[in-house]
Order: C-alpha cells, then sequence, then structure tokens
C-alpha cells in the first residue's frame, strides 16, 4: 500500500505537468457529477423537503419493488437492451458506409451539400419528428394510406400492428443519427497515413481492397471505444423519441416500452423522488457490469483499445 | 489535396465509376430522405392552422401565410437576444470544453502517462453513475449558486465524458515517435500537447468541437431548470422554441381537467416556424469545418 | 481487476467524502425552517397579527406573465401595502416547464413564499413531502379571518391531507358538465334537430361517416377528450341505478369505485362494476362504427381543435370550454352556425372539487403567517379580488350589473380569469362574460337543479401506504385501461378478464383494502343520512 502511495507521489511529482492539465477537466466532473452522486442515497430514501436527502428517512430497498410489481420489469429491459442493440448496430453500419462513400468521392459540390444535409434530421426535434410519423400512418388521413388508397389497395393500420413498430424506431433513429455519426468516421478515415493509400496505389490494389484492408482496420479502434461507450448507455433510451415517436400507444407498449417510458407512466400519479432514483440505479448497476465485461474482453485482445 | 492530384493523374479504373454510381445513389437517396422532412418543417411554417389540421404536412402549402412569422417576432427584440445568448453560449462553451476536453485527452492518451488508466475510468464512471436530477438541482442552486446566470448555461455540459473519450482514442492514432522527439529537444507535455498533439488531430478536434457546439446550440434544459422568469435577457433561443412546442399540451391537459379557460395555445405553423428560426445559422457551421475530414491528410501533411 | 478494484474504492471514498460535506450543510439548511414555527406560535397566542415589519412575499404562478401583470400587480401591492404592510412579487413558471420546476422549487432552497396549487398540481404529492406549510384553524382564524368566515366547510375538509391542511381551496363552486358542441349547417343538412339523448347523437355522427368521408365524426385526441367521452357514457349509465350509483374515488388514475350509498363501503374497480361492460360496448361500438379514428390513442390534437379546423363535426368539452369556443367560432365561422347540447342525458352534474385551484403556502417561507394575510386579501378583498382576476376597471373591463362584466378592447394584455388566478375566485365577487352561447343560461339552470356534491366529493386517498401499488396501477391505467376507455378491444369479455389478472399480481387487492379503511374512517365522519 505504501509502495503504491509513493508511486503516485512520484508521479504527481515528475509528471505535474500532465496532473496539472488533467485538473480542469477532473474540478468539472468533480463538482458536476462526483458531489450530486451522493444523492443516489435517494433509491433507498422516501425523500421529503423538510429533512432533505441525507436527513429522509430510510426505506432500503422498498422504492425498486414497484418496479418488479407490474411484472413489466423483464420485458421492459429486454426492449431497451435490444433496441439499444439494434440502433448500434444499423446505425454504425450505415455511420461507415457513409462515411467511406464520402471520403472517396471526388465530386466536390456534391459531397459538401450531402454531407451538410445529413445534418438537417439533427436539428428537427422529437415533437416535430412524432408530429411527422403520425401525419404519415395515420389510418384516415396519413399519407401512406392515402397513397395505398388511390392506387386501390387496402389501407393498412399502422398504430395497432406491433410487428412494424420495431422497424419505424430502428428507421427514425437512422433517420436523426447517421449524419451525426458519420462524422466521428470521417475523422477517423481522415488519420489514417495517407501514405498506405499512396503504397496501394502502386501496387494496383482495387477500391474493394483499398477500404478492406487499409480504412477499415484504420477505423477500428473508433469503432471499437464507440461500441464500449455504447454499452455503457444500453439501459437507458432516448426518451424523447420513444415517447414522441410511438404516441406512447398502447396498443404497441408490448414491443415498445423501454425502462425510461415505462418509468415515467407509473410515476406520474407519484411523483416520487426515491423511486425515480432506485430505476435510475438499476439501470446504471446493470450497465456497468456489461460495460467492465466488454471492457475486460476489449483488453484481453488489445489493451491499446480499452477504455480503461 | 495531394491525393486528390494523384487520382486525378491516373486513368478512371473500372472500380473507381461503379463505386461512384454506387456512391451517388446511395448518398443521393439518404440525402433526400434527410432533406424532405425538413422541408416539410419549412412549408409547414408558411402554412395555416386549419390547412395543417385537415390535409397534414405537404411539401407545397395550400394557402401560404406568414402569421407564424409575424406572431414569433411580434416582439423582435427578444428573439433577437436569444440568438445572441445562444451564439455567445455556444462560442465560449466550445472553445472552453474544447480546450479543456483535448488537454484531459492528450495526457489520457499519452503512454507515458502511469494513471491512464485509472483516471480514464475516473471519468467514466461519472457517464454511468448519476445522482439524479434533484441532488443535482440542490447542489447547482444552493450551494453553487449557478442558477440566473450564464455559467448555468455553459458548466454543466462543459465536459461530456463521452467526448472526452473519442477524442482521447484519435489521439492514441498519433505516433508516440512524435513526442518522444519533441520531448528530447526539451519541450514540456503542454506545449507538446498544443504544438504537435493539436495540430494533427485536427479532425477530432473538429468532430468533437462540432458535437459540443451542438449540444450548446441545442440546449434548452438547463435554461428550463436555472432560469428564473426574471432573467428572460438569458434566455437561450431553444428555450423559446422548447416552450412552444410542450406548451400547447400542457395548457389543454390542465384546461381539461379543471375547466380553466384556454389562454393563448400556439398553432402546428408556430411550432414549425420556431424550429426553422432555431435551427437557423448552426446550420452553415458544418461546410466550414468540412475542410478538416479530408481523407488521409493530417499526418502526411505535417510531416512533409 | 485488482487495479480495477481499487480506482472504485478510490472513486467512491472520493464520493462519499464529497457527499459528507453536503451532508454537513444541507442541516444546517434545513435550520431556519424551524424558526418560523415557532416564531408563529406566540403571534397567535396574541390575536393581533404583528405587522410592523414591512415584507415583500415571493408568489409563483403558473403561466406566462401577461403584459400588464405589473400594472395589476401595482394597484394590488398599494392596497396590499395599506392594509397588511406588505407587497407581492410576482414569478411565472411556463406551462411548458411547471411540471419539472415545481418540484424543484421546493428542493432549491429558494426563498419565496407562496404557490398555486391544485389536485391535478402536485398538491398531494408536494403536502406529504412537507413541501406546505400547514393552516391550522387557529392560523386561519388569526391571520385569514375573512377567509375563515367565507370558506366552504367542504372545501376545508377537502384540503386535508392525513387530517392537516395544506391549502386554501378556491372559494368558488363550479359545476363540470359536459356539452356537445355540433354544426349546425351539417345537423340540418341530415335534418337532426338536437343531440340531446346519446341515440340522436349516434344518428348524427352515423349521417356524418355516411356521408361525409372527409370527416371525423368525433375527433378524440388528447388524454382528456378521452376521459369525457368514457367519463359522460359512465355517469349516464350510473346514473341510472339511481342510489346504487357509484362514486369513483379520486384520483381517477387508479379507477377504484364505491357504491356511494353502500354503508359498507365496498370497494371495487370500475372494471368489477356491473355497468362496466355496457359503457364498454358502448364506446366499443361507437368506435366500431368509425365514430372516432381508428388512432384516437395516439392523437394529441385536442377534439375542440380538430372541431374549429372544420375536421370533424361534433366536439365534447365542458362548459367553460365551449363558452370561449363559442365566441370565437361565431367570428370565425359564422356559417357554421354552432350548437351547443347538454350532453349529461340527466345524470347530474358534479360539483367540481374546490381542490381543482387553491393556493399554497411554502413550507419554509420566512413570513408564512403574512403570506397568509395576503392570501386572505387576494381571495376575499373584492377590490383585490377583482384585480388579479379580471384586471384594472375600465382598462381590461367594465361591470355589467352585479355579475357580469364585458372585456375591453384592453383585456388582451390582461385577460379574463387568465392569469392563474384561479386559486382565489370567490363566489362572493364571481362576475361571467356577458354574450356567448345562447342557451346557457338554461344548460347551466338545469345542471343547478340536478347537480349533486355525491357522498364522496370530499374523500381523499392518502397513498402512503401503497405507493407501489398506485404505481403499478397508474401504469395499467396509463397503458392497459385507456384502451378499453375507446373502446379499443376485439373481446371485451376476455380483455377484462386478463386486465383484471393484471391488476391482481399488480397488488390491486392492497390497494383496495387501503382505499377500503380509510373510506370507511371517512363514512364515520360524513355519515349516511
Amino acid at each position: 500500500m505504501r509502495k503504491r502511495q509513493s508511486l503516485l507521489c512520484k508521479d504527481l511529482r515528475e509528471n505535474w505537468v500532465k496532473w496539472l492539465m488533467i485538473l480542469p477537466a477532473a474540478i468539472v466532473v468533480i463538482l458536476m457529477c462526483y458531489i450530486p452522486m451522493g444523492g443516489i442515497v435517494l433509491a433507498f430514501k422516501e425523500y421529503n423537503y423538510h429533512d432533505g436527502i441525507f436527513g429522509s428517512p430510510w426505506v432500503w430497498f422498498k422504492n425498486f419493488t414497484y418496479f418488479f410489481q407490474s411484472g413489466k420489469a423483464f420485458s421492459v429491459t429486454r426492449n431497451t437492451i435490444l433496441y439499444n442493440l439494434a440502433f448500434l448496430l444499423v446505425n454504425t453500419v450505415l455511420q461507415i458506409t457513409c462515411a467511406i462513400l464520402l471520403s472517396e468521392l471526388t465530386g466536390k459540390w456534391f459531397k459538401r451539400i450531402t454531407q451538410s444535409v445529413m445534418f438537417f434530421p439533427y436539428f428537427i426535434s422529437w415533437v416535430v419528428v412524432g408530429a411527422f410519423v403520425y401525419n404519415m400512418f395515420n389510418f384516415e388521413f396519413g399519407a401512406v394510406n392515402t397513397f395505398l388508397k388511390s392506387i386501390g389497395l387496402e389501407p393498412i393500420d399502422v398504430y395497432s400492428n406491433k410487428g412494424v413498430w420495431p422497424f419505424i424506431l430502428i428507421g427514425v433513429s437512422a433517420f436523426k443519427n447517421v449524419g451525426y455519426g458519420t462524422v466521428m468516421y470521417l475523422a477517423s478515415i481522415s488519420n489514417i497515413d495517407s501514405s498506405l493509400y499512396e503504397a496501394a496505389d502502386l501496387d494496383g490494389a482495387t477500391m474493394w481492397q483499398k477500404i478492406r484492408y487499409i480504412t477499415l482496420p484504420g477505423i477500428r479502434p473508433t469503432i471499437i471505444i464507440l461500441f464500449l461507450l455504447a454499452i455503457g448507455t444500453i439501459m437507458k433510451g432516448d426518451f424523447q423519441m420513444f415517447w414522441q415517436v410511438t404516441g406512447n400507444n398502447p396498443m404497441v407498449l408490448e414491443v415498445t416500452d423501454v425502462i425510461d417510458t415505462y418509468v415515467t407512466r407509473s410515476l406520474l400519479q407519484l411523483q416520487e423522488f426515491g423511486m425515480t432514483s432506485a430505476a435510475g440505479l438499476y439501470q446504471s448497476v446493470f450497465s456497468f457490469l456489461l460495460v467492465l465485461l466488454a471492457n475486460k474482453l476489449v483488453k484481453k485482445a488489445d489493451p491499446d483499445y480499452a477504455l480503461f | 489535396m495531394k491525393k486528390d492530384r494523384i487520382s486525378h493523374a491516373k486513368p478512371i479504373s473500372k472500380d473507381r465509376v461503379v463505386f461512384n454510381i454506387v456512391a451517388y445513389v446511395i448518398l443521393g437517396i439518404l440525402a433526400v430522405c434527410c432533406l424532405l422532412p425538413f422541408l416539410l418543417v419549412l412549408s409547414g411554417s408558411f402554412s395555416d392552422q386549419t390547412s395543417i389540421l385537415t390535409h397534414g404536412y405537404q411539401l407545397i402549402p395550400e394557402t401560404f401565410s406568414l402569421d407564424a412569422y409575424t406572431t414569433l417576432f411580434k416582439i423582435p427584440g427578444e428573439l433577437l437576444r436569444a440568438y445572441a445568448v445562444t451564439i455567445f453560449v455556444t462560442f465560449t462553451g466550445t472553445f472552453l470544453g474544447l480546450f479543456l476536453t483535448s488537454m484531459a485527452a492528450y495526457v489520457l492518451s499519452s503512454k507515458s502517462f502511469r494513471y491512464r488508466n485509472q483516471v480514464s475510468f475516473f471519468f467514466y464512471f461519472t457517464s454511468i453513475f448519476g445522482g439524479g436530477l434533484v441532488p443535482w438541482y440542490i447542489f447547482n442552486t444552493k450551494y453553487l449558486h449557478f442558477h440566473n446566470s450564464v455559467i448555468s448555461l455553459i458548466l454543466p455540459i462543459l465536459v461530456n465524458v463521452t467526448y472526452l473519450l473519442i477524442l482521447k482514442s484519435y489521439m492514441s492514432s498519433i505516433p508516440d515517435a512524435l513526442y518522444e522527439s519533441a520531448k528530447l529537444d526539451g519541450a514540456n507535455d503542454f506545449t507538446i500537447y498544443l504544438h504537435i498533439a493539436l495540430p494533427l488531430c485536427k479532425a477530432g478536434l473538429a468532430t468533437v468541437g462540432l458535437f459540443i457546439a451542438l449540444n450548446y446550440w441545442n440546449d434548452w434544459y438547463n435554461a428550463m431548470l436555472f432560469l428564473d422568469e426574471g432573467r428572460s435577457d438569458l434566455y437561450p433561443l431553444q428555450y423559446f422554441l422548447n416552450n412552444i412546442l410542450t406548451k400547447a399540451q400542457a395548457i389543454s391537459a390542465a384546461a381539461a381537467r379543471s375547466g380553466l379557460p384556454m389562454s393563448e395555445v400556439p398553432s402546428e405553423p408556430m411550432k414549425l416556424a420556431m424550429t426553422v428560426v432555431a435551427t437557423g445559422p448552426i446550420i452553415l457551421l458544418y461546410p466550414f469545418l468540412q475542410k478538416y475530414f479530408v481523407k488521409g491528410v493530417t499526418i502526411g501533411a505535417v510531416k512533409g | 481487476m485488482k487495479h480495477l478494484a481499487k480506482t472504485l474504492a478510490l472513486v467512491l471514498s472520493v464520493v462519499l467524502l464529497l457527499s459528507l460535506f453536503g451532508g454537513c450543510a444541507s442541516p444546517a439548511a434545513a435550520d431556519p425552517t424551524a424558526k418560523p414555527d415557532d416564531a408563529a406560535a406566540p403571534a397567535q397566542q396574541a390575536g393581533t397579527p404583528d405587522i410592523s415589519e414591512e415584507v415583500t412575499l415571493t408568489m409563483y404562478l403558473i403561466g406566462d406573465r401577461p403584459v400588464d401583470n405589473d400594472l395589476v400587480f401595482e394597484q394590488i401591492n398599494a392596497r396590499l401595502k395599506e392594509e397588511i404592510n406588505a407587497t407581492i412579487d410576482v414569478k411565472f413558471m411556463s406551462w411548458s416547464e411547471y411540471e419539472q420546476k415545481y418540484p424543484l422549487i421546493f428542493a432549491s432552497g429558494e426563498d419565496w413564499d407562496m404557490i398555486f396549487t391544485a389536485d391535478w398540481c402536485f398538491y398531494n404529492a408536494q403536502a406529504t413531502k412537507q413541501g406546505f406549510w400547514e393552516i391550522t384553524p387557529e392560523a386561519l382564524e388569526t391571520y385569514a379571518p375573512m377567509t375563515a368566515q367565507t370558506m366552504y366547510p367542504e372545501a376545508w375538509e377537502q384540503a386535508k391531507v392525513d387530517g392537516k391542511v395544506y391549502m386554501l381551496p378556491m372559494n368558488y363552486q363550479e359545476l363540470t358538465a359536459y356539452v356537445w358542441m355540433a354544426r349546425g349547417d351539417l345537423m340540418e343538412k341530415y335534418n337532426i334537430t338536437s343531440l340531446d339523448t346519446f341515440d340522436k347523437v349516434e344518428e348524427y355522427m352515423q349521417a356524418i361517416v355516411d356521408n361525409e368521408p372527409a370527416m371525423i365524426p368525433l375527433d378524440v385526441g388528447s388524454d382528456y377528450d378521452r376521459q369525457f367521452v368514457f367519463d359522460l357514457i359512465w355517469n349516464v349509465e350510473s346514473n341510472a341505478k339511481g342510489d346504487d350509483r357509484y362514486a369513483v374515488l379520486p384520483p381517477v388514475s387508479l379507477f377504484t369505485c364505491v357504491g356511494e350509498n353502500d354503508p359498507e363501503a365496498k370497494i371495487m374497480s370500475t372494471l368489477e362494476t356491473d355497468i362496466f361492460m355496457n359503457t364498454l360496448n358502448r364506446v366499443k361500438d361507437w368506435k366500431d362504427r368509425g365514430f372516432w379514428s381508428k388512432n384516437a390513442v395516439v392523437n394529441t390534437q385536442n377534439n375542440t381543435e380538430s372541431f374549429q379546423a372544420g375536421k370533424s363535426a361534433l366536439a365534447v368539452m365542458n362548459i367553460n370550454t365551449a363558452k370561449s369556443l363559442y365566441t370565437t367560432l361565431q367570428a370565425e365561422h359564422p356559417e357554421w352556425n354552432v350548437q351547443v347540447f347538454d350532453a349529461m342525458n340527466g345524470a347530474p352534474a358534479i360539483i367540481q372539487p374546490y381542490l381543482a385551484n387553491g393556493m399554497s403556502i411554502f413550507s419554509k417561507s420566512k413570513n408564512p403567517e403574512r403570506a397568509l394575510m395576503a392570501l386572505d386579501y387576494l381571495r376575499n378583498d373584492e377590490i383585490c379580488h377583482n384585480l388579479f382576476c379580471y384586471g384594472i376597471e375600465g382598462v381590461h373591463w367594465e361591470a355589467v350589473g352585479e355579475h357580469g362584466l364585458k372585456s375591453l378592447p384592453g383585456s388582451s394584455n390582461y385577460s379574463y380569469d387568465s392569469n392563474c388566478n384561479w386559486g382565489v375566485r370567490n363566489d362572493a365577487f364571481w362576475r361571467t362574460i356577458e354574450g356567448g352561447i345562447p342557451n346557457a343560461d338554461e344548460l347551466v339552470s338545469t345542471w343547478k337543479e340536478t347537480a349533486r356534491s355525491g357522498r364522496y366529493l370530499t374523500f381523499v386517498f392518502n397513498d402512503s401506504e401503497v405507493k407501489n401499488e398506485v404505481a403499478a396501477l397508474s401504469e395499467i391505467y396509463n397503458s392497459d385501461y385507456k384502451l378499453l376507455q375507446l373502446g379499443f378491444t376485439d373481446d371485451p369479455e376476455t380483455d377484462v378478464a386478463k386486465l383484471l389478472t393484471k391488476m391482481e399480481s399488480a397488488g390491486v387487492r392492497k390497494l383496495q383494502e387501503a382505499f377500503h379503511d380509510q373510506a370507511l374512517t371517512f363514512l364515520e365522519a360524513h355519515p349516511v343520512e
């Protein structure tokens, strides 16, 4: 123990510039995250304003029971994880594809316009996206059904059809996030040493070979880090997306309900901070364990790519 | 640039032709998918309430009306000030945030830093565990007294751990040898960071900077939490947008529940017009950053 | 892994250490709260409040600041300064943010005094978390003598949470009754003269379905439209049982009811009653006939908005909404010849709970007594009340007779009854806007005759022992029950049975026991005559 401490002291003395460079970011994180983190105790308490966070009476695990009581804990946890995995997979593939296409294209104006346009969806809030989706799929007047009727087909009722919702949500998520994420891979591609491509050109490599043997390995660290980061948020969901796009539609809840929407619906009436905290803690602990596992696996394969 | 010249010099190969066709088609479809909804927003904002309610969103508005915009700009000073606040916060926040993030990311990426894993963990931990809204809010208002000041718009999203780690991964790809030689010349870490790491990581910085800027531009939540109605001079643009988007539902809910008379409910075109106004100039930011995303130039350029 | 464990330990100890700092500070901050209570005691005994020190009270309202708010409060403050040596500083919380911000200002340690509250606006939740200052009968006598005299006893009873009162409910009796608003031009076209029975309403809607393909007869939208439609039919069914009618106990999201005259107070879920199937079958029939959209559960557009846009031919709403909408539509679409009909089908109008609007005092207010005095004036002093509720006479409104008023052009800067003044409404000074729906008086007078407050009007459920069950049942309400309310079921019998099993496992029995105990206690205090 003492040896370790003295090591740290020594490092502090030798590398003080490095420590100093971390310090500002660390202070912000301590102020904004670590100190308020003490509030996790709320998950085990019944909060009241008079006694405050630390003085309120303990109720231990009582705040957690509601989550399991209605029998939905399993299905919403499963949905949350599956959706996040699907988003991760689909969005990553699309983002990498777009990034590679954009980086290889030579048409300057086309490139410029496409890239800028792909950012537009990011600025349309979920409330508006939700309204668009409703406008498209509404049974009586929706654009899709108007079209179907005009070519003599039967209208479809999307809002009572469970099967299509995973696809709609995945599509909507891709629509919002592809442009945004593409940039990350573009940056990663532009970090690849250009001499590799020059050498490949001299050897007469095809486009496909260059992508396969230079570009993809080159962006591997970025793919891995983004994957690890995504695992950390796998229990959370973009609440606004699920709430607004599905319209919190009871008919398809079975396949669209995620932890965050479920907790919101349950606590509309109660406004109990302790119960909200309890759900949050459940999400955190679960993701944390997953991240530890994933990180360990990555570390085994290549320590350089691990998160920590 | 170098790369471009090379590919122009060579005859265009067959696989490149195929590639180009595929690329144009895929990207073209994608661009249309992204552009279309935005055009609907634009056209809807020039429409009137009745036509949106009866015919839905249309590419060419049935009736043309500037009502939504005239209502929004009834008090032009308000919106212009909001623009100013947003631009100020975005600039300051992005600059500061990028500086702090990249500095920490540089240290964490350097292999000679013995505690890089532990410190990375220290940062990463906060992106999984949080104390929840209430404790966070109490700490900020009761002890730090950030409410009603511009700090409350900047500090909460100043350091984003996810971006920190992404930047760290970009910086890890810089060969250590470059640092070593500088070290032999007697440069300290801060100088190396400033003169070697930053220029080598332009694309990464542009990406993360763009994300930080977008976060600041789109943030309304902190304004909602920390600004009283008395500090409406600090309201950012997106706060107005969010106000208009969510107000209608809240008002009609309360009105229906308690039989209260309806007060002014924002109309559909107003919601869309506000989306247009709030998107505004930030959309022009991307083309400026584009030059940093050219394939395979950075390292070669520095070396040369 | 070892390294990690070390780091984790390090991180956690930092957290602990830091939270200790927070922990040390918070009891100190909580301290001042004790003072006002202590200070209050001697003042109460003295009988006459001490107003020698001038104070500024901060009052939170919900909404956006009306343009002329400050002008109005200048006059109110002049009056208050003279009478109780206090002035009010108004702060607003916008409609778009109140749901999030409301609980936070209680936690933040900010210095403020009074706030608007209501059963739909966190009254119960904040009261049980000790967010409000308790208003004892003694305090009321001492600091709010006018209120003590005029407060409806039922209102005081209603405001009790665990036997303690934390709110001054509005002093205003309001009938809630639903009306149909229909297109006169279409009714004439299809030869329908009145909509006062469900049969005629069905006939009208069927005519629309058959002949007006571009319209949805009744475009049910938001959650509240759904509630209205279901309530309406439920109430009519329930009323048909005469003395055996049911009382749905608040909060509605637990869909619990009791036989109104049942001395045993047998608690059941609405699903378990004999009238539920009838109600369900009617909504299902309406839904199947296409009276509302197949997607009604996800529609967020209010049925009134849809009606206003000419997309639907009928709308259901409460009478107050109808009043303002009627005036607007008369101006916008005189050719529609908008008609308003009583939708109650003979079911009695219900006296709205007084808790629908009220004012409370913050538990950590530095001057709770003075806040109470100020509220007393806002409610019971005609000058203050009228300023707050209608604006400045001669600028925003002018009186018409004893109980009427006319809005003046200036009212666009301070509209009638819309500055979150609802908590201080007082029947003694109440004025309604002249004009509007031609048959309004007739409607209201029928309801007044039949109106009944219902035995359980003042019943308030204390959920502190069954929070988990409340959460589970709320979730069922928001997911499954919602669908039934609009008739979205292919097989009512099976779906209801399924739902009952689901409720069973969510702990509905425990919840009903809690209801039962509280209902019995309630009946003891309010015996069946």
